[in-house]
């Protein structure tokens, strides 16, 4: 299958649709966040739905968006952003919502500008919670792809496995599977070692 | 006077209660904007019915099915495996991570098992269960354990390493029996850490049985679902949507009632 380019295309597929979701969820994640951690208005308003929509199991939206959006990879990468995005903006909101108000008061007392408060202060004070939301993200976002590739999908590793199992190629289908596994493995090793570094100072709660 | 107290009382109570609706309404004021936007797109006929019929179709086919009993059954069937399941996975999760936080042989079995298994995503899996398992009741409640069990064993572990040994130490110093150590100490202990991975695991247990249902159909929420979206019967479609969510939340809101509850002293 690596030779004849079948699981290399594939897993391009799954994985460019898991880097679209996981990017638009980070971005609109962290703003959310941080909009309803600053904003009582906004938080008011998106509050309830956070609270109702986070039980919902995200793969249940796979079929609405194959109504939607149709069997696209648009529709793929809609799911897996709404999927991850929840992670996202609840540690969003507890990370702002848990900086230290000294810090804020000290910087403001230097005569900090409210906009270099933001990005200076709040932002990098809240990163360790951040992180940890994309960290509960990432999971999400491999289990949403791989069930919308079952269940509505032309390509992508979730197709190639039920593709394989379907037509009774069951030593093809379990390599498929391994591959899968061993890459959302080595992404979430590789994930937690670029924030352990970047998060140095961080020592935990 | 004993009137004016009387009114008083009822002008507190009567207060109170338009606090609670005010309260409410300021916080769930947001669902019903959308509830009234989703009512009038579906009703203007902007977009497509089956892309998004009414609010007010959806409940009437709600209120319909639940009444014929359908909704209710495959409500049933969905949760049965999903609760099965949950069950199993937590006695075997807590008693594998357990005996690996005491015993050391133990540990060097299970640890690099559950190492490989843990950051595994299970749902890659159910074609290979639908070969193992068939297409019945077992392969469901099977990808459920697998689902679930790591992620209990994970915290189960960390909860009984976690215990100051002083609190076992002195213990055995006053000359208590190792089991009661075990159901005395330790337990109670890691019982936190417990209820971390149980509290995460229940949705995930849902999410397991819902999109096996989706893959390889039978019966069951999932099953419906992805039969009413491939048949654009869309009332449907969302009714069983909206279950889902009820069914989540309800669950969501018990186990941490049962957490706070058994947990009031952490």
């Amino acid at each position: 299958m690596i030779l004849t380019g079948e699981l290399i295309i594939n897993l391009i597929i799954t994985l460019f649709r898991i880097a679209g979701g996981l990017f638009l969820a980070i971005v609109i994640g962290i703003s959310l966040g941080f909009a309803m951690a600053t904003k009582p208005l906004v938080r008011n308003f998106f509050d309830p739905i956070v609270t109702l929509t986070y039980p919902l199991p995200k793969p249940a939206l796979v079929p609405l968006t194959m109504v939607w959006l149709g069997v696209t990879n648009k529709a793929a990468v809609f799911v897996i952003f709404l999927g991850a995005i929840l992670p996202v903006i609840i540690n969003t909101f507890h990370g702002v919502k848990s900086v230290d108000d000294r810090l804020i008061w000290a910087a403001k007392s230097l005569g900090t500008p409210e906009k270099n408060i933001f990005w200076k202060v709040v932002l990098p004070a809240s990163t360790p919670y951040i992180a940890n939301g994309i960290r509960i993200a990432l999971p999400v976002a491999f289990i949403v792809s791989i069930s919308v590739e079952f269940v509505a999908s032309r390509a992508g590793m979730g197709n190639l496995i039920s593709y394989y199992s379907d037509f009774g190629f069951y030593d093809y289908m379990f390599a498929v599977i391994l591959v899968f596994v061993l890459v959302a493995f080595v992404i979430d090793r590789v994930t937690v070692a670029i924030m352990e570094r970047y998060l140095r100072w961080y020592d935990g709660k | 006077m004993e009137n004016e107290a009387f009114s008083g009382a009822e002008r507190a109570v009567s207060l109170n209660l338009r606090e609670t609706i005010g309260s409410f309404i300021s916080s769930a004021y947001s669902i019903l904007v959308i509830a009234i936007v989703w009512e009038l797109v579906g009703r203007s006929e902007i977009v497509p019915y089956y892309f998004l019929p009414p609010l007010s179709d959806v409940l009437r086919s709600l209120v319909v099915h639940i009444a014929d009993g359908t909704l209710l059954y495959h409500t049933g069937v969905t949760l049965f495996r999903a609760m099965t399941g949950y069950v199993i996975a937590s006695f075997v999760g807590v008693s594998l991570g357990l005996l690996m936080a005491r015993f050391k042989s133990a540990n060097w079995f299970f640890e690099p098992i559950v190492a490989l298994l843990l950051p595994l995503p299970p749902l890659t899996l159910v074609p290979a269960f639908i070969l193992w398992f068939g297409i019945g009741h077992l392969s469901k409640i099977m990808m459920v354990i697998v689902a679930c069990v790591f992620i209990i064993t994970a915290s189960t572990y960390h909860g009984v390493k976690n215990i100051n040994p002083y609190y076992v130490w002195s213990a055995r110093s006053m000359g208590t029996s190792e089991s009661k150590i075990l159901r005395k100490v330790v337990l109670p202990n890691a019982l936190p850490f417990i209820f971390n991975g149980l509290q995460v695991t229940l949705p995930i247990s849902l999410i397991a049985a819902f999109v096996f249902e989706m893959v390889s159909g039978g019966s069951g929420l999932g099953s419906v679902e992805i039969y009413s979206a491939r048949f654009f019967k869309a009332p449907e479609l969302y009714s069983s949507l909206v279950l889902i969510t009820l069914v989540g939340f309800i669950f969501d809101r018990i186990i941490l009632k049962i957490r706070s509850r058994i947990l009031s002293w952490y």
